[in-house]
């Protein structure tokens, strides 16, 4: 069963080393909005991130918006669970 | 993440919780203990947020030979309960609990560390405790706290809620902490466990630092905690033990040794009477001097 996202939220920073992740909800599907310098060369494998985070929590419909300052995977995994958490309580 | 026994803690460095980069730089800077922050560096609305990212930090980074732990927020914040639970999985060394004024407190958090272990399918006892003497109350029960968990292997002293809890400030000359300093390294020591320093905040102010962590040493403490890398250091070298210290360590046991191999009870070195404790330190030194070399090897490599 999909967990409902009830509201927006948000988790993270523009700070250095930080990504700044957004969460609103979404009708159908996961609509997930990168912006990141290295957007070209990791998009897939920041979409695959956030994806499989927005999976572990049983999140099927979400947009969320991810703007990145050189964040680290760990960094990107903990603040979409975060939002999610947020958005979800 | 392994436990070491008798690891060196001459500088514990603090790390705010919800801060990446001050995260993942924090190894670089080689402390003997890395404290990843969870209570007071982390803002009332972030501590879901820095907990998260705790824990991805504690599942994905290698912090090299450090020692890594948390401090969690006290027993009677809504936040204990489930910083004990989402970090157990994840293994931290040890757990440093803020705010302890009881036996009951450390006693609190062994039991649920306990049942957190036994969900995650860890031996009981993997994850330490450190407990944060900080308060009035907290320095009264010091040498009960000592002994309050097997799982316990340091007691640290927090001087700035302290000096708030007797209701003064802290000055230069630091009178105010000498009872308190003095009763959380006797019952650390009394208990076999490692007293830790107070912070030391004027962090561009390199030479009362040291001061304060000589005076540290001199009381009996095993080490520092520390607010700024630059301060990691400066810990160190005022811990090791100088060239002439493990010299005439070296030579008094040597000479203690031989004097066994004699059968002589008693030995003089230097003109100076060898006994049991004189030997206790020299051997002291001597293990704080390899334990810092093998250390050096070890980040060498």
């Amino acid at each position: 069963m999909s967990t409902l996202i009830k509201r927006c939220a948000q988790a993270g920073s523009f700070e250095s080393g930080d990504v700044l992740v957004h969460v609103a909800p979404s009708p159908e599907k996961l609509a997930i909005y990168i912006k990141s310098k290295v957007g070209p060369r990791f998009s897939s494998s920041m979409q695959e991130s956030v994806r499989a985070v927005a999976a572990e929590l049983g999140v099927t419909a979400a947009s969320l918006e991810v703007v990145d300052s050189g964040a680290l995977d760990f960094v990107l995994r903990a603040r979409v669970a975060t939002a999610l958490r947020r958005a979800i309580e | 993440m392994t436990y070491m026994s008798n690891r060196l803690r001459r500088s514990m460095l603090f790390v705010p919780g919800n801060n990446p980069a001050l995260i993942i730089d924090a190894p670089v800077f080689t402390p003997d203990s890395i404290i990843l922050d969870l209570e007071d560096a982390v803002a009332v609305d972030q501590k879901d947020a820095a907990r998260e990212l705790v824990v991805s930090a504690l599942k994905t980074l290698d912090f090299g030979v450090c020692e890594v732990c948390v401090r969690i927020n006290g027993r009677h914040t809504p936040f204990f309960a489930a910083d004990v639970s989402a970090l157990v999985p994840v293994k931290p060394h040890a757990l440093r609990l803020a705010m302890v004024e009881s036996a009951e407190d450390v006693a609190c958090l062994d039991e649920l560390l306990g049942r957190c272990e036994a969900d995650a399918g860890l031996p009981v006892g993997t994850v330490k405790i450190m407990a944060s003497i900080e308060t009035a109350k907290g320095v009264m029960n010091a040498s009960t706290i000592a002994l309050s968990s097997p799982r316990l292997v340091a007691m640290s002293f927090g001087a700035e809620d302290f000096t708030n809890s007797i209701q003064s400030e802290r000055t230069p000359g630091g009178h105010e902490l000498l009872y308190a300093r003095t009763a959380v390294v006797l019952a650390a020591r009394a208990a076999g466990i490692d007293p830790i320093d107070t912070v030391f905040t004027l962090v561009e102010d390199d030479a009362a630092f040291k001061a304060d962590v000589r005076a540290a040493k001199q009381l009996g403490f095993a080490g520092k905690s520390c607010v700024h890398p630059r301060q990691i250091a400066l810990a160190h070298e005022v811990f090791l033990p100088t060239p002439e210290e493990l010299s005439k360590a070296e030579r008094v046991l040597a000479a203690y040794t031989e004097a066994l191999e004699r059968g002589a009870g008693v030995v003089a070195v230097e003109g100076r009477m060898v006994d049991g404790p004189i030997v206790a330190r020299a051997q002291r030194v001597v293990d704080i001097a390899n334990a810092s070399k093998s250390l050096r090897e070890v980040r060498a490599r």
